[in-house]
């Protein structure tokens, strides 16, 4: 009995190594890019049959587990520069964002140099980079009161939630949060250029990242609000 | 090091605030015989055990900025959520378990039949816990405050959901540290940080202890 259950083991683990193409390719992406990462994997797992396992989190979080060892496949970062800090085989530039200031949804018109609380990004996450850029160019560096969240989604909750005036967060950020209203968008001057990259990791993530610089894919997360780099 | 003293103030604060009610709690579960003191004993139990997110979700919930609570709150000046006192009330609420446990123990080691003469002397109720029962068990009741307060300084999961992080308002110790492991570099700056949590607290379990032991041998005194 001993002996057949250790067989059954042996070829159910064995059978699994023997077929790499079965493991998920797993993707970790920047929180902003959650429902157009979603679609996108759908559409892709939907016609070539591979399952993908997806990951969101603020870039700079994304960067650190990959150099201590998480294992990813791919990585959709919202800055070129955090992708260049970890080990990639092939990159190649993905989308294009906006950087807005929203209001809760209910909120009068808004006036920068009188926001009591402002929600922005910490200082090393895409979004709070850009964030800090474009106010420092507008001369409303530092702001009154800042609540910091780790990535752009929980900057855009702490207004939601009416912890925040107003938060800095991406236009694509703004449009699923129906709590919410954009009250300007930055110019696009006054902050560096928002670039989504891809990063492929391992071997296991070409398939995937051959297809996403593919126009098909890229209409589709394009539909989220995203722009395409030219 | 503005982050060391914001969680030294925003524990000292907790333990203060926890304190009458700690003792009144305690109280209850430990000398009276009211009903539903079993499930009072579950419910200041609690944050022991529950994920300290989930304990920040309700009190977020019971203090949001757009319910009735937390506007009333916020009318009087005195906003919980997304402010100091959020941290202060986060740190006091997963403290409270510990208060009130070494408030219990202290008071069981307490002679009862002392405040039975004490009463039987004429004097009231209140006052016999004031002259008697407190002043008996103020060691183990100190030892228990000190445990919430080392335990209100490290606390982070309720704290980030209820107070989020706000520069020298309510990014505590933990949360500055949790912050710099995001940072290019950031691990280097957090070692003074990391060596003040460890200080605190080993010298707060160490107060503790002697306390109470000190609160053992000045029963031993009585019997």
């Amino acid at each position: 009995m001993k002996k057949v259950a250790i067989l059954a083991l042996l070829l159910a683990f064995g059978c699994r190594k023997g077929d790499p193409d079965a493991r998920p390719v797993v993707v970790f992406a920047a929180s902003s890019l959650r429902e157009a990462v979603a679609d996108v994997a759908a559409e892709w797992s939907g016609k070539t049959g591979i399952v993908t396992h997806l990951r969101y989190e603020a870039t700079s979080t994304l960067a650190r587990q990959i150099n201590h060892g998480a294992a990813a496949d791919l990585f959709l970062a919202a800055d070129p520069e955090w992708l260049k800090s970890v080990p990639t085989l092939a990159r190649f530039d993905w989308l294009t964002n906006r950087l807005v200031c929203v209001v809760p949804r209910e909120a009068g018109p808004l006036d920068l140099s009188k926001v009591g609380t402002l929600a922005l990004a910490n200082a090393e996450v895409p979004a709070g980079k850009y964030a800090r850029a474009a106010l420092e160019r507008l001369g409303r560096w530092p702001p009154r009161r800042v609540i910091y969240g780790s990535n752009v989604r929980d900057v855009l909750a702490t207004v939601s939630q009416g912890g925040a005036d107003a938060a800095v967060v991406y236009a694509t950020d703004a449009a699923v949060d129906p709590a919410v209203k954009v009250a300007f968008v930055f110019p696009e001057e006054s902050h560096p250029p928002i670039r989504y990259a891809v990063g492929l990791l391992t071997e296991h993530g070409r398939a995937l990242f051959d297809a996403l610089n593919e126009p098909w894919l890229r209409e589709i997360a394009a539909r989220r609000g995203f722009g395409t780099p030219p | 090091m503005t982050s060391i003293l914001l969680s030294l103030s925003v524990g000292s604060a907790a333990t203060l605030l926890s304190l009458p009610p700690g003792i009144a709690v305690a109280w209850i579960l430990e000398r009276t015989r009211l009903p539903g003191r079993s499930l009072l004993h579950t419910l200041v139990l609690l944050p022991l055990v529950l994920p300290p997110v989930v304990t920040g979700y309700l009190l977020l919930k019971f203090f949001s900025p757009k319910g009735a609570v937390g506007q009333q709150l916020a009318s009087l000046g005195m906003p919980v959520a997304f402010h100091w006192l959020g941290a202060v009330v986060a740190a006091a609420v997963v403290g409270f378990p510990l208060l009130v446990m070494s408030v219990t123990l202290a008071m069981k080691g307490v002679d009862p039949r002392l405040e039975t003469v004490s009463k039987s002397l004429g004097r009231s109720g209140w006052s016999t816990f004031w002259r008697v029962t407190l002043p008996l068990c103020w060691p183990g009741v100190l030892a228990g405050a000190v445990l919430s307060f080392a335990r209100g300084l490290g606390e982070f999961g309720a704290t980030i959901i209820l107070a989020h992080r706000i520069p020298g308002e309510t990014e505590t110790i933990p949360l500055e540290i949790y912050a710099a492991l995001d940072a290019p570099g950031g691990e280097e700056q957090i070692g003074g940080l990391v060596g003040a949590s460890i200080a605190i607290c080993i010298a707060c379990v160490f107060a503790a202890r002697a306390l109470d032991s000190w609160h053992r041998r000045r029963l031993e005194l009585t019997r």
